[in-house]
């Protein structure tokens, strides 16, 4: 089973605890902003071969949502962070 | 119609536990539930002012009177208790407080074998250096969420949602089937 740190919770859980919550670091547009920055709000995404940096939710534990990056080839966590605070710099 | 509607159904009614040596389960007596949501230092100073301890560190539990304060997330807190809880702690627990005693059911689990038994379907590591006495975290048993706090070595409370109380007991029984002997 995959660990992954939660960051509020101090230390690795259970990949079953969590719920993956989409790529992270995605602005709404400021208004007015025209169909297509919202459709790229919406619909378009990274997907990168590599690091993602990703939004998931710590639902069956302590509830919060945090940002991690993850190698989407390794599949390992290389970083865990609190929404709000700077991406991290990781080697790949 | 209205005395149905007034008075809580048992939530261990027509469920049966089953018996597995080492490990017992049993209802726990605890029966009154409040969840709140506080920042750390804003809740240290309501209960400082109240004249009680500190609020405990994140996945923790404490004692404090005669009800327990657990902190299964940053923000947020639960008390649970066998008496009713008295209008000091709902005070602490300030208006946006949820009264949820109706909606979890308590579940004692203790017993020389209890580790192994709760290991068959909690995935967090249960030693003792890594799931301490005095720890409480929200968790999974099986499929479904439960919130566990270890007590004392042997001993450990579980909350559960009540409508998940068959299946955590089903699950307990389906795991006397595979436990090794002795
Ligand atoms: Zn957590």
């Amino acid at each position: 089973m995959l660990l992954i740190p939660c960051p509020y919770c101090g230390f690795p859980r259970p990949e079953i605890e969590f719920r993956h919550a989409g790529e992270a670091h995605l602005m709404r547009p400021e208004e007015p902003a025209s169909d297509e920055a919202y459709a790229a709000f919406l619909y378009e995404r990274e997907n990168p071969k590599g690091i993602a940096a990703e939004r998931w939710r710590h639902v069956h534990g302590c509830g919060r949502y945090f940002n991690a990056l993850r190698d989407t080839v390794s599949d390992r966590i290389l970083a865990v962070y609190k929404p709000g605070e700077v991406r991290p710099e990781v080697a790949s | 119609m209205a005395d149905l509607m007034l008075t809580p159904r048992n939530a261990w009614a027509d469920l049966t536990v089953a018996e597995i040596p080492g490990a017992t389960l049993k209802p726990s007596p605890t029966r009154h539930r409040v969840l709140f949501q506080a920042r750390e230092r804003e809740l240290e100073t309501r209960m400082k002012a109240a004249g009680m301890a500190a609020p405990p560190a994140i996945l923790r539990a404490r004692m404090m009177d005669d009800v327990a304060l657990l902190r299964p997330g940053p923000d947020e807190w639960l008390i649970v208790s066998e008496a009713e809880i008295s209008p000091k702690w709902h005070e602490i627990a300030g208006p946006g407080a949820i009264e949820i005693s109706h909606g979890y059911a308590g579940i004692e689990w203790c017993g020389p074998r209890v580790m192994l038994a709760l290991s068959a379907g909690c995935p967090l590591d249960l030693h003792e250096s890594a799931f301490p006495v005095g720890m409480a975290s929200r968790t999974l048993y099986g499929k479904s969420e439960m919130l566990l706090w270890r007590q004392d070595h042997a001993r450990f409370h579980m909350e559960v949602a009540r409508s998940y109380l068959s299946a955590i007991l089903a699950f307990f029984g389906e795991t006397a089937r595979h436990l090794p002997q002795s």
